[in-house]
């Protein structure tokens, strides 16, 4: 175990590293950075007296190496529009990212399982149909869009819960229905595939000779297995909702990491776009690893190889 | 001794593929919903009934034909400009469809190449390459394709070259796998041991044994394009009003949620429909062709 | 004689298929006294393991069953509902299963594994008396170290440990009737024997009714009382193994019995020939099934079959009495193709002085194990300083258990993989400096499996001429007949070209496989294998066919099988690898008769019984 943390922690570390690489090079490439600092209208001077004092006329190598050491003392740089530290700035916003992305992945699981089990239990019958149907519907539906009509029957048409801001608990409802309801045929899939694939293996054909009841084959046998895989996919799912919740914050108008990057991204404020990238990045590199690890911790084949 | 044979997820048969698929229920109903959008978004010249571009103040928001003060002259009613609804969404459906299918091929030759090479080459190419895929997926593509976009300016060519750069990763790690388990087996040991080169053993043992993965992560990927299209326009990013992508119609009909919701319902309806009739063919050219098989 | 312990009455299993009802087992009846084994023995198909499934109705979803009586311990049990006989299962029987890689859940302990049915069952039971008979059984079992292997996952324990495994679970309960299904198949011969010998004691000891299921009739003659010999669904001959084997009756049992290769039968004996396919069994099978593959068959065949009586206690069901089929029943072995007979003569003193066409020089390969990024690498020496050296027209059969290096060492000889040390030349030319193509015109492979040897996007007309276009031999309108002529060659009909290979059976994959290798006249042919995937009828077609190819062309086989009775069949010289060693070589009569090595002794006697 301790070498399998090893491993992945190197593996890690370097992907995480190729990722502040290709974050920075993205920045860089996509713009002139002065212009942006500058405006428009900046003349020729103008700019290259700006290319100097942010550093932007030296060599690339030279530039990433002072972006990176200095991000790796936390110091993510300076909003050009708010001239406020960007670090302290996103670690204000992640806890209304960070409690969405739970009750997101939360009703998703709630969803996935009760219908994933059934569905494999009874594969080929009319839940299981169900089951997938509604999956494959949830699949086809954006975000946004299911955000919005969630808004138009509790916020308008009902008048029940609150459509903007993230003033208590009842702002999440709905920006959490929308995403976990994104999240919840991905879960569902999985877990139907691993239940339906775990059901046919040999060993639940020896549970059933030994006279085991059915609740002990399918929650002990069965579901012991088919659930490794989801829990690693439930973790790097909550690390793609870091990042991936601009439109849903953006619609219900959270102020999250989502609604913070797209504000920089809207006024060209590149240290601003570059951390958030930088950051959520390295929160998916994470939970890659906690998945790894928890995987290791359930399954004995990777914790006794 | 016979033990019993180890069946590897065998691929069909190569005929009677299109009769099992013209059997597969799910498959005829994406299928024809495809067709219909194909038919009503590149016919849309010729078919529609009004012109997308035309504003009229007289005729601003008038509901679907169905609901109240609803006329048959504007079967889905019209904007806030007073468009023609129904006109934009034909126009916007083959705008859907162009992004959809370019910027999936473009993921598809990217993740293809890269899976393929890796799959093949295993070893250090291997690991460089998953790596690389590490990469791509801690990336967050809706933040990076935004940020491409407000730099890079608009139109659909930009757009679908962004989608294309930040949707590959499930080709590769798709394709991968598939010539990873196929590059083991028997076939290809035989044809190695019969004198035949990599470029053979690619293009006559390998293509047409990943032939089947490709269009099933084809048709799902397509779909992921309509979404993140779709997204980014209704963000206000990509392609530009006054043209009448489905997600600026979402993204002004926004406005109008109070006044006429039939805005936002009818656009994103046809946006699930779509991507549903995408999912559905995905799905069943997994069971079609390649059965057994977690894709 | 007090009543059985099992005893069955017309049992029958439909399974439900895309293309209708398959009629798996049609009316079986058998019984199994205490303290007796009763063996079922019968080819893929045959409705086997159906018939074991059925009797505690473990059948998968898509199969019925319906049974006349079904008794176990004089009490009717056919009727019951699924609760009372979920109380039976793992506990008035038992069972044992095929494969004890994936017969255990690898995430549960074998702690937890072995007590949960007594727990089930006797849910008054404290867990530390459960899990103290666990350990005593283990013990009994033959595992050491009992009590840290209640806190081990499957994965922790070798093929054979996990057998015993299954065995001791199984007898938690203190079972009266063991169902093993072919618990032996799917280990090495040495560990086969041992499972096999810990089966007989436990029988002994506890008094045990055993039903046992197997595919091999050495097993049977070897292990069971009785046994019943399946065919299409039904127990076509039955009665004390003995008498069965030695004098078989009903004429699928006789060919059976003809292709089995045997230890004591010498080199270049001709194998029995058992042609075509056993039936479908769909719709209403009517008459004796195997009429279409029997050579005594007649008119009368195609009305239900009696069940007749021969000598020795033996019940068959066929409508010739036994006179008729030893009499009638004509010359058992194929024909060996003409003009064989002078090449395969050619003497052994010739042969052995010709210089050899294949020299292996000090062969060893190492593997990095755990390649993992930035992962500290162990490596495995999968072959260790082999040579070996064939003359030209022989066959080299290379012995050996899973594991034992073989399969690496036939991939370095086809120039599939480079060794770290050592040499391999082919007709004095070293492979190391081939190019790919004078290579593939040197050696060419056979391998294992049928079903993953053929590219199933390819027709086999397209598959057998590969090589030569590949190799650029013959005018190119030319290949496609000479790649049909190699494939009647090899015994299949040229309509065959423009079939896809899932329309094959598993033994005209074989033949294809055959046609393949052969196509561009390869002196070497690299054999891994090659009926170890198939049925023994299947196999005896597949040998016979290999025999009569090696000497109508003068080809030199390397033959690899963990099958000593195979290679016995086939083999000039013979090989033994153990972990990666070549432990012993020599001509195949001697090592046979008079084997030096600690470990060639063991293999012998184990394949002996």
């Amino acid at each position: 175990m301790i070498g399998l943390v090893g491993r992945k922690l190197a593996e890690a570390a370097l992907v995480a590293l190729i990722v502040s690489v290709a974050t920075f090079l993205l920045t860089t490439w996509t713009g002139d950075l002065a212009i942006s600092i500058g405006g428009l209208g900046a003349s020729r001077e103008e700019l290259d007296r700006l290319r100097v004092t942010h550093g932007l006329d030296r060599p690339l190598l030279v530039q990433y190496l002072d972006w990176a050491g200095r991000a790796l003392t936390g110091d993510l740089g300076r909003s050009f529009f708010s001239q406020e530290d960007v670090a302290p700035l996103i670690l204000s916003r992640l806890p209304v990212t960070a409690t969405l992305a739970v009750c997101s992945i939360a009703v998703g699981v709630a969803l996935a399982f009760p219908l994933g089990i059934a569905a494999a239990l009874r594969q080929g019958s009319w839940v299981d149909t169900l089951a997938q149907s509604i999956a494959a519907l949830s699949q086809a539906m954006p975000s946004f869009w299911s955000g919005l009509l969630l808004i138009l029957l509790f916020g308008v048409t009902l008048q029940a819960l609150p459509i903007s801001g993230a003033d208590d608990w009842s702002s999440f409802v709905m920006p959490s229905l929308a995403l976990g309801w994104f999240v919840f045929p991905i879960l569902l899939r999985l877990l139907r595939a691993g239940m339906v694939e775990t059901l046919g293996a040999d060993y639940i054909r020896t549970a059933r000779a030994k006279g085991l009841s059915r609740r002990r084959i399918v929650l002990r046998h069965a579901l012991r297995n088919a659930v490794l895989p989801v829990v690693s996919l439930a973790a790097v799912q909550f690390g793609q909702l870091l990042g991936g919740s601009v439109v849903v914050e953006s619609v219900f108008a959270l102020p999250g990491i989502g609604q913070l990057a797209w504000h920089a991204i809207q006024r060209a404020d590149y240290p601003v776009v570059q951390a958030i990238v930088l950051f959520v990045a390295l929160i998916f590199v994470a939970m890659n690893l906690v998945a790894d690890l928890i995987n290791g911790a359930l399954d004995p084949r990777i914790r006794r190889p | 001794m016979s033990t019993a044979p180890v069946i590897v997820a065998q691929d069909a048969p190569p005929d009677g593929v299109w009769r099992r698929a013209l059997r597969h229920k799910g498959f005829v109903v994406g299928a024809i919903v495809l067709l219909v959008f194909i038919v009503l978004g590149f016919g849309a010249p010729w078919l529609a009934p009004h012109d997308p571009y035309a504003q009229s103040l007289m005729r601003r928001l008038r509901p679907p034909a169905w609901a109240p003060n609803g006329s048959w002259t504007y079967p889905l009613g019209t904007d806030s400009f007073g468009r023609d609804y129904l006109s934009r969404l034909m126009h916007g459906a083959r705008l859907a469809l162009i992004v959809a299918f370019s910027a999936a091929l473009l993921a598809g030759a990217i993740g293809t190449i890269l899976g393929v090479v890796a799959g093949y080459m295993r070893g250090r190419v291997d690991r460089a390459i998953s790596l690389l895929i590490s990469t791509r997926l801690a990336l967050p593509s809706l933040l990076v394709a935004l940020a491409v976009l407000q730099v890079a300016g608009s139109g659909i060519l930009v757009v679908v070259l962004v989608l294309g750069l930040t949707l590959w990763d499930r080709f590769a790690v798709v394709l991968r796998t598939a010539v990873l388990q196929i590059g083991r087996l028997d076939y290809v040991l035989a044809a190695r041991a019969s004198g035949a080169s990599h470029a053979r053993i690619m293009a006559r043992e390998l293509a047409p044994n990943i032939l089947g993965h490709f269009l099933v992560v084809f048709s799902y990927e397509a779909g992921q394009a309509v979404l993140a299209a779709t997204a980014l326009s209704f963000l206000g990013l990509g392609i530009q009003p006054p043209e009448p992508t489905w997600g600026l119609m979402m993204a002004e009909g926004r406005n109008w949620l109070m006044v006429n919701p039939w805005l936002i319902a009818i656009a994103g309806f046809a946006l699930m429909l779509l991507v549903l009739a995408m999912n559905l063919v995905g799905d069943a050219l997994r069971d079609v062709l390649t059965p057994g098989e977690r894709l | 004689m007090s009543a059985p312990v099992l005893a069955v009455e017309d049992l029958r299993v439909e399974l439900a298929t895309a293309v209708g009802g398959l009629k798996a087992v049609r009316g079986v009846s058998f019984a199994i006294a205490r303290g007796e084994t009763f063996a079922l023995v019968g080819e893929s198909g045959s409705g086997k393991s159906m018939t074991a499934l059925a009797l505690l109705d473990l059948l998968p979803r898509n199969a019925r069953r319906s049974v006349g009586t079904l008794r176990l311990d004089g009490v009717e049990i056919g009727a019951l509902p699924e609760p009372a006989l979920r109380r039976l299962r793992g506990n008035a029987a038992a069972m044992v299963f095929q494969e004890p890689m994936t017969a255990l859940n690898p995430v549960l302990t074998i702690g937890e594994q072995m007590t949960e049915g007594l727990l089930t069952h006797m849910p008054e039971t404290p867990t530390v008396v459960a899990a103290r008979r666990a350990v005593d059984l283990l013990a009994r079992c033959g595992v050491g170290e009992p009590e840290r292997r209640l806190l081990q996952f499957p994965h922790e324990l070798s093929g054979g440990l996990r057998q015993r495994v299954m065995i001791a679970t199984a007898l938690m309960t203190g079972p009266r009737l063991l169902i093993a299904d072919e618990p032996t198949t799917a280990l090495d011969v040495t560990v086969q024997a041992q499972i096999l010998d810990l089966l007989r004691e436990l029988q002994r000891d506890l008094d045990l009714a055993i039903l046992f299921i197997t595919h091999d009739l050495a097993l049977v003659r070897r292990f069971a009382a009785r046994v019943g010999v399946m065919y299409a669904g039904r127990i076509v001959e039955s009665g004390p193994t003995a008498a069965v084997v030695e004098a078989p009756s009903h004429p699928y049992t006789r060919r059976l019995l003809a292709c089995a290769p045997s230890l004591a039968a010498p080199r270049g004996h001709r194998l029995g020939f058992l042609s075509g396919l056993p039936p479908r069994l769909l719709c209403t099978p009517v008459g004796c099934q195997f009429r279409a593959r029997c050579d005594v068959a007649g008119d009368a065949c195609a009305t239900d079959p009696p069940l007749r009586e021969s000598a020795g206690g033996v019940a068959y069901e066929c409508i010739h009495p036994p006179s008729e089929i030893a009499v009638r029943g004509p010359d058992m072995r194929s024909p060996p193709p003409t003009g064989a007979e002078a090449r395969a003569g050619a003497p052994d003193a010739e042969a052995a002085s010709a210089a050899p066409l294949l020299r292996a020089h000090g062969i060893t390969v190492t593997y990095r194990l755990r390649g993992g990024f930035l992962a500290r690498a162990t490596t495995l020496t999968a072959v260790r300083d082999a040579s070996l050296e064939i003359p030209p027209g022989r066959v080299l059969g290379l012995v050996g258990e899973s594991g034992s290096g073989k399969s690496t060492l036939a991939r370095v000889v086809l120039g599939l993989e480079t060794p770290q040390a050592g040499q391999v030349t082919i007709g004095g030319m070293a492979l190391g400096t081939l190019d790919r193509r004078a290579r593939a015109r040197a050696v060419q492979p056979v391998f294992q499996d049928p079903y993953t040897s053929l590219n199933p996007r390819r027709t086999i007309g397209e598959i057998v001429r590969a090589p030569l276009d590949i190799l650029g031999l013959h005018a190119r309108d030319e290949r496609a007949e000479v790649a049909a002529a190699m494939l009647e060659r090899c015994g299949l009909p040229r309509h065959m070209l423009g079939a896809y290979p899932v329309q094959l059976s598993g033994g005209q994959r074989q033949r294809v496989a055959i046609a393949r290798a052969l196509v561009s006249g390869p002196r070497l042919v690299v054999c891994d294998e090659p009926t170890s995937a198939l049925d023994v009828s299947i196999q005896s077609q597949i040998l016979n066919l290999l025999q009569d190819l090696q000497a109508s062309l003068g080809l030199t086989y390397l033959f690899i099988s963990h099958n000593l009775a195979v290679v016995r069949h086939l083999a000039h010289r013979v090989a033994v690898m153990h972990r990666g060693v070549l432990v012993e070589t020599g001509d195949a009569e001697q090592i046979f008769a008079d084997p030096q090595h600690a470990y060639t002794r063991q293999l012998i006697a184990a394949a002996r019984g």
